[in-house]
């Protein structure tokens, strides 16, 4: 049964999104400027439609938390390091929880430090200048996710670059999820530590909640919602919020405008098989900053498999492989360096764990891999997705050169211009590249 | 001079008269009867009230502070309870988001000038507009010697969230000395008290707003109702200048609720906690008579500064340190010290609504004649969450607002909240708040 809403629109304005265009009944309505008329609005969950609108409410990393993940223990925070080199004795003393104020400050205290040692440049803009204990990482074979390169390795062959594949908890082999092994072991991305634990997923749902990133998608072409070989997929960046209620659950149906960045437009096809939409291949980019900063999201290969109630809601997984420096800046970066230390980890070392268990798109004249495998979870609500005019379309790349401590050709994107990130805070006074040699020489054994 | 409705006023009417030697005019607000057609609607007047706003960092945490609401009325959270005993003045406001129409979070600052100004700042430190509780002054503190007392219990000048307009921010008290000599020592002595000299050159300048006078009455004579509630509020702003300037030149009449308070010695004024409490109590009690002298009927607070800089003397960290580096205790499920500190801060809160109940006003408190109205920047400090700040008021706004309320909106933009702030206090304002916090749904739940 066809599922419409009918509204009342007071001065004739036609409100249809895409949603519209493929009905008989949904034509747009025309109406005079002074004469209320009735419109048809139809809800983005019509059946008889062959565009589904969606708008993300939750995406997160999916990562498996069991007892097993770390046995070494989690990740050394910049506090940690802070004390290793003081007397057991005075450890103890520092941790106990009467002395644990003074503890929760070393961290800070050695960021400090360290900034001030680098003419005030934040050590996630050069990771590589210090030489931190490795990173504690994921020591199961298990994890979620999906085999993106029809490999089991053990790695062994040289296009994993050493990085041995995980099995699923349902048995499937070949699982590359490689950045969990890197973040799985960092309190903050784990919801079972005491230390920030659960802080980076909330701070990245919550981005999504108080409106400070939407992501949309479109299907259309669709001629049958069960089974359909052929359909169009975008996934766009957003600059609208996506409604949500006090419970922090997505609302439906809201009308959101596609960003006129089409850096932040990616473009697919795919199929839909017993409901379940699975995308082909596609390299991914969009808005993903949260907090302020200026982060994007860039992985490769990305498919997406998404279960499409009934209701219109959908839910369901994002995987491909993460662009490597994409994945530092996006979820370990931090301009003034103070992230590193409220959530468990520290720069060099991530930059080093990243770099040893990258798994894909090799080099070709190094042989290193350039991204890491991934899996993300997704929630979608319905939404009728609206696409700016075209002649209002632009490309651009956010000119975070300063505000990383990268080279231009680091993140220039051809055709593409270059503009200054909106709200970003200024870069650090003595801001200098990660490639600058005189930093490079500064690095402590 | 007569004016009917048959005969409209000009537009252009000017009242004139002579002041040493020289002629002068004052121009008229826009009035019915210049119209005719809108002429004979009946005029309503609010009565006198103060609003305030009270303000404390780093939040609350979630589910140790939002109340329920039973047959009993507010069942109080661990983190609330130190508002047991003021309980009966507050509403709680819940649910509210600062929506941020992708806008960067800036943590700390988004929230606080999202709800304040009704704009999510775009840069860092760039507040984009003038905040809601100064267009609240405009309306309330023209008749006052102060439009508004602001002061910081941390000896901060910097801790102020309130801004004139988007390059102005309007500056706080950061002691109790400086605050009571502002209020009491520089323009407000008690009866009799000193050897009193106006200042000529403000003689004058009550004289010309007085030479219009007469001709003022004679107008009023011929006009419809409406029309001379407009020009009475008109008058009504020339005559609050005038009785600003009155105060410099007479000897002041201290209303009977008004106490002198002693001066206050010198304290330390910094952010730690116990430096913040007594500080905070001292001023507080001073802004009060103050208000009961109706030296201002407008303040703001800050009990801690955004990002709590607040901590315990001898220790390393900070309330807003421990929201990001301390364990969440397993057996408790929460930040203990975090936690302390939002205790504190409600403390502190208790403590300043009981300093406006304690000033008897007419049949009641100076409470009774309040709207203040408290929140913090972020919900949960641990992520900088700009979802459900944390949000009350206290008082009854002379009888316009009702208490004991649980307000939970379904994420509704936070600036529901400031435009009815506005409106209760008369604000002729029927929406606020920009892009996805544009908004004209009051908050009717408190309403009397």
């Amino acid at each position: 049964m066809r599922k419409s809403l009918l509204i009342t629109v007071a001065f004739g304005a036609a409100v249809c999104a895409t949603a519209c265009g493929n009905s008989e009944t949904s034509e747009p309505v025309k109406a005079s400027a002074s004469e209320p008329v009735e419109a048809t609005l139809v809800s983005s969950v019509n059946q008889d439609s062959k565009t589904i609108g969606l708008a993300f409410s939750y995406f997160w990393y999916d990562n498996l938390e069991t007892p097993d993940d770390c046995p070494e223990g989690y990740a050394y925070a910049l506090r940690d390091l802070a004390i290793l080199g003081l007397p057991e004795e005075k450890q103890k003393y520092l941790l106990q929880p009467e002395n644990r104020s003074t503890y929760y400050k070393m961290g800070y205290a050695l960021s400090g430090k360290r900034m001030r040692e680098h003419n005030g440049t934040s050590i996630c803009n050069i990771p590589d200048a210090y030489d931190d204990p490795p990173l504690r990482t994921v020591q199961s074979n298990l994890a979620n996710g999906r085999d993106l390169d029809g490999k089991a390795s053990s790695g062994d062959d040289v296009g994993s670059c050493g990085a041995a594949d995980f099995t699923a908890p349902d048995g499937r082999s070949g699982i590359d999820n490689q950045l969990y092994r890197v973040m799985g072991c960092i309190d903050s991305y784990r919801r079972d530590a005491e230390f920030a634990g659960g802080a980076m997923e909330d701070y990245h749902v919550g981005a999504y909640r108080d409106g400070e990133i939407t992501t949309l998608m479109e299907i259309r072409d669709v001629d049958n919602r069960m089974n359909d070989d052929y359909v169009e997929v975008g996934v766009y960046s957003s600059h609208e919020p996506t409604p949500y209620d006090s419970e922090k659950k997505g609302i439906g149906h809201a009308s959101l405008t596609v960003t006129d960045n089409t850096l932040w437009h990616n473009e697919t096809t795919g199929r839909i098989e017993n409901g379940v939409l699975i995308t082909e291949p596609f390299d991914l980019r969009l808005k993903f900053g949260w907090t302020g900063r200026p982060a994007e999201y860039y992985v490769k290969d990305t498919q997406i498999h998404l279960n499409l109630a009934e209701d219109g809601t959908a839910e369901g997984d994002l995987v491909g492989y993460f662009d490597l420096q994409y994945a530092y800046w996006h979820s370990f970066h931090d301009e003034q360096g103070a992230l590193q230390v409220a959530n468990g980890y520290t720069c060099p070392a991530v930059w080093d764990a990243l770099h040893k268990y990258a798994d894909g798109y090799p080099d070709p004249e190094t042989g290193k891999c350039t991204a890491i495998s991934t899996a993300m979870k997704l929630d979608a609500v319905p939404a009728f997705v609206i696409h700016p005019p075209k002649e209002e379309l632009v490309k651009y790349v956010l000119d975070t050169r300063d505000y990383y401590g990268v080279e231009l050709e680091d993140i220039a994107v051809e055709g593409a211009e270059l503009r200054e990130p909106k709200g970003a805070g200024g870069p650090p006074a003595a801001a200098k590249s990660r490639k600058n040699p005189e930093t490079s020489e500064s690095k402590e054994e | 001079m007569s004016f009917g409705r048959t005969n409209p006023l000009s537009r252009r009417t000017l009242l004139r008269g002579m002041f040493q030697g020289s002629a002068l005019a004052i121009g008229l607000p826009w009035l019915e009867g210049m119209f005719p057609a809108f002429a004979g609607t009946g005029a309503v007047r609010q009565p006198p009230l103060r609003f305030g706003t009270w303000f404390w960092g780093c939040g609350v945490t979630p589910g140790r502070w939002s109340p329920t609401l039973g047959e009993a009325g507010f069942a109080l959270q661990p983190e609330s309870l130190p508002l047991e005993s003021i309980k009966e003045h507050l509403n709680f406001l819940t649910g509210f988001d600062a929506i941020l129409d992708g806008r960067p979070n800036h943590v700390h600052v988004s929230g606080t000038f999202s709800l304040r100004s009704g704009i999510a700042p775009l840069k860092f430190g760039v507040i984009e507009g003038g905040t809601f509780e100064t267009a609240i002054a405009d309306r309330l503190g023209v008749g006052t010697r102060f439009k508004s007392l602001d002061f910081t219990a941390t000896g901060n000048p910097a801790d102020t969230y309130s801004y004139r307009s988007a390059q102005v921010r309007n500056t706080p008290e950061t002691s109790a000395r400086a605050l009571y000599d502002r209020i009491f020592a520089a323009g407000l002595r008690k009866p009799g008290e000193g050897e009193f000299k106006p200042d000529p050159k403000t003689l004058s300048r009550i004289s010309v707003l007085s030479a219009v006078s007469e001709q003022r009455k004679a107008l009023e004579a011929n006009l419809g109702a409406e029309d001379r509630r407009r020009l009475d509020q008109y008058f009504t702003s020339v005559r609050e200048v005038e009785q600003q300037l009155e105060l410099q030149t007479e000897e002041p009449v201290i209303p009977e609720a008004c106490q002198m308070p002693e001066r206050p010695g010198e304290h330390d004024a910094n952010y730690d906690l116990a430096n913040v409490h007594e500080n905070h109590k001292l001023m507080a009690k001073l802004l009060a008579l103050a208000m009961a002298c109706d030296q201002t009927r407008n303040f703001n607070v800050v009990f801690s500064n955004s990002a709590s800089s607040l901590h315990r003397s001898g220790e390393a960290s900070s309330h807003h340190l421990y929201t990001h580096e301390e364990f969440t205790d397993p057996d408790v499920g929460y930040q203990i010290e975090t936690s302390k500190f939002v205790i504190e801060n409600m403390k502190g809160w208790a403590a300043f609504v009981q300093a406006l109940a304690d000033v008897p006003e007419g049949d009641g408190t100076l409470l009774d004649n309040c709207l203040v109205f408290a929140h913090s920047d972020t919900s949960w400090a641990k992520i900088h969450a700009v979802q459900g700040i944390p949000m009350m008021t206290a008082g009854r706004a002379g009888g316009r607002i009702k208490t004991g309320q649980v307000v939970t909106a379904n994420g509704d933009p936070i600036t529901r909240v400031g435009l009815t702030m506005q409106q209760i206090a008369g604000v002729p304002i029927e929406r606020w708040g920009t892009r996805s916090m544009e908004t004209d749904n009051s908050v009717t739940q408190i309403l009397a």
